[in-house]
């Protein structure tokens, strides 16, 4: 199994009377990890909910593998999604989210180390569970593509860490390509393959972050990238 | 298929209009409406369904679905308590003539002149007093404005009901103006409007009010119960009572016409307006020789349906 | 299917207008019974808020059923009944103001049920965060007042269209309000101006559902996080104790006390009593599931909410109407469907809003990514969710529809009578007893209803809080 790739054209997506994508263009290479980063407002979350057809963009056209999505609903698209308040069931158990969605729950259970933990609600598990069951939960239907929305909100820095292994276990192993927003943060950052920086709708800047670095193309991103958040 | 044949007729047949059945539309009260069609049907088999009008609703109810029911009339027959919807529901084509042949007795001050309805069974507008309270009670309605009442005396809301017919009648007895100088009056001597006549009642009965125009079975139902009130027939020696009689009708296009000409002829009897007489209204025969012995008012019930100017009229005078 | 249904729902309002269309009449302003009106209405909205407030908190911070189902009770209470009951007891100001302390004090539960599903949504961390620093009085108006302003608002707006469409209360007290105007113009087939005097109640109708849709409807995932305690928790519950008992214990005590041989009295009206329930139970349910199978919001909403703010009558007038013009009426008439569907058409809203958008939309899209099919999602992860409010959404409609009066005699089909129409006219006999029984037989189909409404609402779901 290995990922899709992505190409994103001339994306442009309104909302609230505000441009939130302006024409952004983007390449994913299969099995390819990015990193979007970007402030606040950048569009980073509208961006991933359009990939995942969650949100129909106003111009321009995304494509896997070359296959233009356009009316392809989310179910079909094959895309595993962790949101950023990670969405679970409230009313359903760590075994019946996953039932709901696979075959085989008990693998998975034991993949992300939720074994003994089945017959519990989102409610009655500490953070770091909660975002294993959302991670296992968007995984656990062999997506072609993984997206992950700013996914540490809220965890302390050993179940921060924890996550990321197990994300970049994933990608290993799955060759999965990956899509990780934040707009903030190292550990993860670093494991990318390129990052992207979204300002204002648009990418300001693509490469590797020793790249970005050395050759950043204006202040701006000399400056984001000089934030002390970003020493890692 | 036979079961199917079988199937299919029973379908017709629960949709065809049953041959033992007749539909009354009436604004009489279900507690004594329901006494009379159980007369009816023990001595004929017939059944009636009954829609009934409540007092929320009079003026808005039953006339208004007749009239949209026009078309395609769900109703055989329309007994009201008064003769003013019966009046209206002929003008908008609603009713079909029909001369009940056991009503030959009653005279023609109490039908149609087109025999669209016939009247039976009759209330009267009167003064209602507290005994208790009042020794010399008023004799006629004009008195009722007299400073030594004032602030003592009830009167129903005369936009609505019986109250308004009233007034119809004295400004078509006795003109506009008199009608509408006689409620300016009532109104500066701090009459007190209430919502409805068996609430006129029930403050007399109480002491909170002297008096009050009202009808007589409201009267008959207070005084059954215990209530120290009595009632004048006002007016006597000038204009003269009103009289306020039920009227039956027959629906135009009726579906059960035959079962409805049934009713009608079992409803305007002697026997049923004797009936009504001893029940808890004490509704007065309309062929009783002794209402010949008061004096009342002469009634165009056909005109009085044209007087929704002056409820205007008396609405801004009133400041209702 | 559902979208159809709410067109037909519009049915009500849409042979009022045409009526007006085609009708006699001109338009007027009205200005008097206006200024009466915003004296019965804005007096009775300010009541409501005074008893509503408190039992809002109280509710907010109890888990009981039994106080939710005793503030429905005043909601059954029929206003006609309230009002005779104050002239028997020869309260003062049996005029507007008398108008207004009767409507409130009939109307206090919208206040109270809608104000306490906001008082439940507040965030527990800016809670936390207010204990660690500020007074209780500075957390009411830093936290809580922002948080709950918009739902008081459009509670408050809500009682003010319920209180200006109520007639019965104004006929009896003799207060020329709007409502009056109208259904005296309908009586005098004034369609036009009939029209006139209700479009304001219209337009108010249609600008307080663009504001409800602006309101979060999502429940909270947990049970309410207390915010009060102590000395304030305290007095707000004896507040709302004197205001259950005012309102909702003592009327049923009284009427239990009247109530002289119920069951006897309940057995010679069966069928009035059966017929009522049937036609109660059958509304509620058609329209609750109408509700819970449609899932998007709608722009028939204002005119849904129009319909609730007419006249009972003259919706039901409006529904007669139309079936007529349409040659429907032979069809819908007869069988008691024609009432059926005024009776949903005029209590749609107060189905449809409680019911929106139960679950986060994040849920949703999670379900949809992970490959859940609508049905499996419907009912493994919004059911759940929304079933409880269905209940109980369930509840308040078969209570308002055992109440209502207006359609139910122009579209009974005939031999049919319910048990508030035989109530009203059996009031004017003085028969106390039987009154009694009747009222104190609505109040029990109440509170079964409400207590059974809320209780399924837990089967299946194992409140997790």
């Amino acid at each position: 199994m290995s990922g899709v790739s992505v190409q994103i054209d001339s994306l442009s997506r309104r909302l609230g009377g505000r441009d939130v994508l302006r024409g952004l263009t983007l390449e994913v290479d299969a099995g390819e990890w990015i990193a979007l980063l970007g402030p606040s407002g950048a569009g980073k979350t509208t961006l991933l909910r359009t990939i995942a057809g969650l949100d129909k963009p106003d111009a321009g056209r995304i494509c896997f593998d070359g296959r233009d999505l356009a009316g392809v609903a989310p179910r079909d698209r094959r895309v595993g999604f962790v949101f950023q308040d990670l969405a679970l069931w409230p009313y359903l158990s760590v075994e019946q989210h996953l039932a709901e969605v696979t075959a085989s729950p008990g693998t998975i259970l034991d993949r992300f180390q939720l074994l003994g933990h089945e017959k519990k609600r989102p409610h009655e598990l500490s953070g770091g569970q909660r975002q294993k069951l959302a991670l296992a939960r968007a995984v656990a239907r062999d997506p072609k593509i993984l997206l992950l929305d700013e996914p540490f909100t809220g965890l302390d820095p050993i179940a921060r860490n924890a996550a990321a292994e197990l994300i970049a276990d994933l990608h290993r192993e799955r060759d999965l390509t990956t899509i990780y927003v934040s707009h903030y943060f190292g550990g993860l950052v670093e494991r990318a393959s390129r990052v992207a920086l979204l300002r204002d709708g648009r990418i300001e800047q693509a490469g590797t972050l020793t790249e970005l670095r050395a050759n950043p193309k204006n202040e701006w991103v000399a400056a984001f990238l000089a934030d002390e958040a970003f020493q890692p | 298929m036979r079961a199917a044949r079988f199937l299919f007729i029973l379908f017709l047949a629960a949709c065809g209009s049953r041959t033992d059945e007749v539909v009354v539309y009436t604004s009489v009260d279900d507690l004594y409406a329901k006494e009379i069609f159980a007369a009816f049907t023990k001595d004929t088999a017939i059944r009636v369904l009954p829609v009934f009008d409540t007092e929320e609703s009079k003026t808005l109810g039953l006339v208004h679905r007749l009239i949209a029911e026009k078309d395609h009339p769900q109703a055989d027959v329309f007994w009201s308590g008064d003769c003013a919807r019966s009046a209206l529901l002929k003008k908008k084509g609603v009713l079909e003539p029909y001369r009940a042949s056991t009503a030959d007795a009653i005279g023609a001050e109490w039908r149609d002149p087109d025999n669209a309805w016939t009247g039976f069974g009759a209330r009267a507008r009167v003064i209602v007093y507290n005994t208790k309270a009042v020794k010399e009670p008023p004799k006629t309605i004009a008195e009722l404005a007299d400073p030594k009442w004032k602030g003592k005396i009830a009167v129903a809301n005369p936009l609505f009901g019986t109250t308004a017919a009233h007034v119809a009648a004295i400004a078509q007895t006795r003109g506009e103006e008199t009608a509408l100088k006689l409620f300016a009056a009532l109104r500066a001597n701090d009459v007190r409007f209430v919502g409805g006549n068996s609430h006129v009642r029930d403050l007399v009965a109480r002491g909170d009010c002297a008096a009050g125009l009202t009808d007589t079975d409201d009267v008959w139902i207070g005084k059954q119960r215990g209530d120290p009130i009595e009632m004048v027939f006002p007016d006597q020696d000038s204009g003269g009572t009103l009289l306020i009689p039920n009227s039956a009708a027959l629906i135009q296009g009726a579906s059960r016409a035959a079962n409805a000409k049934r009713f009608l002829d079992w409803l305007l009897r002697i026997e049923t307006e004797k009936l009504l007489e001893k029940g808890p209204s004490r509704q007065m025969p309309v062929r009783d020789s002794d209402l010949r012995r008061l004096r009342t008012m002469h009634v165009d019930w056909g005109r009085l349906v044209e007087s929704e100017a002056l409820l205007d009229k008396v609405k801004s005078t009133l400041g209702l | 299917m559902t979208r159809a249904i709410g067109f037909v729902l519009a049915a009500p309002l849409a042979g009022f207008a045409l009526e007006a269309a085609l009708g006699a009449g001109q338009f007027q302003l009205h200005l008097r019974a206006w200024g009466q009106t915003l004296i019965v209405a804005g007096g009775a909205t300010l009541l409501s808020i005074l008893f509503g407030v408190p039992a809002a908190l109280a509710l907010a911070h109890s888990r009981g059923r039994l106080l939710r189902t005793l503030t429905l009770f005043p909601l059954l209470l029929p206003p006609v009944l309230a009002a005779a009951a104050w002239l028997g007891a020869r309260l003062p100001a049996p005029g507007p103001f008398g108008c207004a302390a009767i409507l409130g004090a009939i109307y206090w539960p919208v206040i109270a049920l809608l104000l306490e599903a906001s008082l439940r949504r507040i965030p527990a961390d800016a809670l936390d965060a207010a204990a660690l620093q500020l007074t209780p009085v500075r957390t009411a108006r830093v936290v809580v007042w922002p948080h709950v302003r918009p739902a008081l608002g459009a509670a408050a707006l809500l009682v003010f269209l319920l209180a200006a469409s109520e007639f019965t209360v104004p006929a009896l007290f003799v207060v020329p309000t709007i409502s009056m105007t109208i259904y005296e113009q309908m009586s005098a087939f004034r369609t036009a101006s009939a029209a006139s005097a209700a479009m304001p109640l219209i337009a108010l109708a249609v600008a307080l559902a663009w504001a409800m849709r602006r309101m979060e409807m999502i429940p909270p995932a947990r049970a309410a996080r207390p915010f009060l305690s102590g000395a304030p928790l305290a007095g707000v519950r004896a507040l709302a104790s004197v205001v259950w008992f005012a309102t909702a214990i003592a009327p049923a005590a009284i009427f239990a006390s009247r109530a002289g041989s119920f069951f006897p009295t309940l057995s010679m009206n069966l069928d009035a009593v059966a017929w009522s329930a049937g036609i109660a139970a059958a509304t509620a349910l058609l329209l609750v599931a109408w509700s819970l199978l449609s899932t998007r919001r709608s722009r028939l909403e204002p005119v849904w909410l129009a319909t609730l703010a007419l006249p009972g009558v003259v919706a039901g007038l409006g529904a007669l109407q139309l079936a007529g013009r349409t040659g429907a009426l032979p069809w819908l008439a007869p069988s008691g469907a024609l009432l059926l569907l005024a009776l949903m058409a005029r209590f749609a809203f107060a189905a449809w809003l409680p019911l929106r958008e139960p679950v986060d939309r994040g849920q949703l899209e999670a379900a949809e990514l992970s490959g859940l099919s609508a049905v499996r999602t419907w009912w493994r992860i919004t059911a759940p969710a929304v079933l409880p409010r269905a209940g109980a959404t369930a509840a308040v409609v078969f209570v308002l529809v055992l109440g209502e009066i207006g359609p139910v005699v122009l579209l009974s089909p005939p031999g049919r009578l319910t048990a508030s129409q035989h109530l009203f006219n059996l009031m004017h006999y003085g028969y106390d007893g039987v009154v009694a029984s009747l009222a104190l037989f609505l109040f029990g189909a109440t509170a079964l209803v409400t207590w059974s409404g809320m209780h399924v609402g837990r089967l299946g779901t194992n409140r997790f809080a």
